[in-house]
């Protein structure tokens, strides 16, 4: 830390430390012999670590973090007393800021920095909304300093030894509990991708460890929100519902021809002829709706739409079936007796429709009804499912993820 | 010592006009030395060099709000075990006083004068709900042993408590209070607010350029 030249000696091997964080200091390791110890009067105890862990970000490091300048000033390694886990977490400074933490656990970081305003209910409760994020007791645990190095505005060793936490999450943003006997303190926390990180403190991202698993605060499918796609959804619906009621408000829906054929009528021909119908208004829909008199049977016809002026020739198929019964004392149908072909863009002109039918044993007669300019609901059905394939992916996704992060708490919300 | 009184420093003669209306101590701004009256129920402060740290504050800063501007005349740093606080005694409106409480970049203001608690001190923990009123309850944040004061500059209406007593802060929302708690004697306390910096708006602070 530039322009400091506070100075205290190690009380076990004498070396003269310069504390970059001049009186602010209150613990420190001495550079030589890597004891830990406090800077008071009052604290005379000493500690050794029996591990050792080379800081990916080094001490005395500067990064910049929201627009504002933070050093390194010391890392500590803490070790969870249940699970025998450990983190690390650095220690970082700014004289207009005060102190935060980055902390790191299996590759994931998370910027965390003491907070006054906490809510209320924050306190006593398993589960709080703050500024719209509901956020949910992820874990609880009681940790010991394993590992520490650099200087701390605190007696880390001590406070990590005597405070119960207590950790709350609504993914990417987290609130922590660290609570003694002479303390409560509550820090507000936010996940840190490792290139946000790297590029803070100008190291490559190869540097920081590698992502394992999930982070238990990572946001899913980078910074969407689920109320961002629930209203995306709504609106999407909304806009296609009225664009599809004023495309059917405006649909004619002219009856052009109707007709009843028999089986008997057919005779020794192949097909039935329609009589000539007139289409009107330029290209338009057409709905050709196809109604058989069966009881567990079916109708098959193909139909031909000749345009009489150019000859031009659409052909379609409908097949119609309809089988009812009684089993297992319930009764049950399938199918339905009335079947409809939808063209679109029939130009203008002069038509009639050629109709090869294939009647069944017992099916012999049907009626055909052609509409002219009919509303296609098909369409805004299909539009609807492709662009519901997005949320549903994504809520599909989220519960997936969101299952497994919670696999790692002992209040997860899930069963598995 | 009134506003306008003219001290002499009983060491180096240096003059000092006290510039509050009621002012407890004055730090010789020469030598070092502490001017003070003592009234006779309260500790007379040792004398204690000001510890270098990182504030960006300094004797001269101002705050400049809409409506009024404070000049910071003295400061109070409280090392405590922890912890410290930079209490910043602000002169406004012609020699009244008010302070400021700085701690890592966190900001409190006290228009209030120190007050005696009526309440049971054994409320005064970590977690506990502390009474203020019938409309104001106060959760403590922590206790603090003070192991050590420095003053600077001209200082306001204080408690001179010898380093040893407890500092326990209590809050509730912006709503917060510093108890100090000497075993065994009465309880005195501040009330004011959290602020934000940005709210006090600080002018002529130590420029740490390297840190912007």
């Amino acid at each position: 830390m530039s322009g400091s030249s506070y100075t205290i000696a190690c009380p076990k091997c004498q070396t003269v430390n310069t504390v970059r964080g001049k009186a602010m200091t209150l613990a420190l390791t001495c550079s030589s012999c890597k004891t830990y110890f406090g800077v008071g009067k009052w604290s005379k105890d000493l500690t050794t670590f029996g591990t050792s862990y080379e800081p990916v970000l080094p001490i005395g490091a500067k990064g910049k973090i929201d627009g504002k300048v933070y050093e390194v000033m010391g890392l500590v390694v803490k070790k969870e007393q249940k699970y025998k886990y450990d983190w690390r977490e650095y220690i970082i400074f700014n004289p207009f800021e005060g102190y935060a933490f980055l902390s790191e656990y299996n590759g994931h970081w998370n910027m965390v920095w003491p907070v006054d305003d906490v809510p209320p209910l924050a306190m006593s409760a398993s589960d709080f909304v703050d500024e719209g994020f509901h956020f949910r007791l992820f874990q609880k645990y009681k940790a010991k300093v394993i590992y520490a190095v650099g200087e701390f505005f605190f007696d880390v060793v001590h406070i990590t030894e005597t405070t119960f936490n207590r950790e709350f999450i609504a993914p990417p943003l987290l609130f922590a509990l660290e609570k003694s006997d002479d303390s409560v303190l509550w820090c507000k926390g936010e996940y840190m991708t490792p290139s946000e990180v790297a590029s803070a403190f100008q190291i490559p991202v190869s540097k920081l460890p590698s992502k394992t698993g999930m982070g238990y605060t990572q946001p899913m499918m980078g910074k969407i929100k689920n109320g961002a796609v629930v209203s995306f959804s709504i609106l999407v619906f909304i806009f296609l519902l009225i664009a599809q009621m004023f495309f059917s408000g405006s649909a004619e829906e002219k009856v052009v021809y109707q007709g009843n054929f028999f089986q008997a009528d057919l005779k020794d021909q192949k097909f039935f002829k329609t009589s000539s119908f007139t289409l009107e208004g330029g290209s338009k829909s057409l709905e050709v709706v196809v109604v058989a008199p069966l009881l567990n049977d079916w109708f098959f016809a193909e139909f031909s739409l000749i345009d009489e002026t150019t000859g031009t020739e659409t052909i379609f198929t409908k097949d119609v079936e309809y089988y009812q019964g009684y089993e297992d004392g319930e009764s049950w149908s399938e199918g339905s007796t009335k079947g409809e072909a939808f063209l679109s863009q029939i130009p203008a002109g002069k038509y009639h429709i050629n109709i090869y039918p294939e009647f069944s044993t017992s099916s012999h007669e049907f009626s055909l009804t052609v509409k002219r300019d009919v509303a296609a609901w098909s369409n805004f059905w299909l539009t609807l499912l492709m662009l519901s394939v997005f949320p549903i992916g994504y809520f599909i996704r989220r519960n997936w993820m969101e299952k497994k992060r919670w696999s790692e708490s002992d209040y997860s919300p899930y069963e598995y | 010592m009134k506003r306008g009184d003219v001290h002499s420093c009983p060491s180096c003669n240096t003059l000092h006009t006290v510039t509050l209306i009621e002012s407890s101590l004055i730090v010789c701004k020469s030598c070092g030395t502490y001017i003070h009256e003592a009234t006779g129920d309260e500790n007379t402060p040792e004398q204690s060099k000001m510890p270098d740290d990182w504030t960006f504050l300094k004797i001269g800063s101002t705050c400049e709000l809409p409506q009024q501007t404070f000049h910071l005349v003295g400061r109070c740093r409280l090392q405590l075990r922890n912890d410290y606080k930079n209490f910043w005694c602000a002169e406004y409106g012609r020699g009244k006083c008010l302070w400021i409480a700085e701690s890592f970049g966190s900001f409190s203001i006290f228009l209030s004068a120190w007050e005696k608690f009526a309440g049971d001190p054994a409320q005064l923990r970590a977690g506990a709900s502390v009474k203020m009123s019938n409309e104001l309850k106060l959760i403590g944040e922590y206790v603090e042993k003070c192991e050590g004061i420095s003053f600077a500059g001209e200082i306001g209406a204080w408690n001179f408590f010898t380093p040893g007593f407890f500092v326990v802060q209590a809050s509730a929302t912006t709503k917060t209070s510093f108890f100090f708690l000497e075993p065994k004697k009465n309880v005195s306390f501040l009330s004011g607010e959290k602020i934000l910096a940005e709210r006090l708006n600080f002018k002529n602070t130590i420029e740490w350029n390297e840190w912007k």
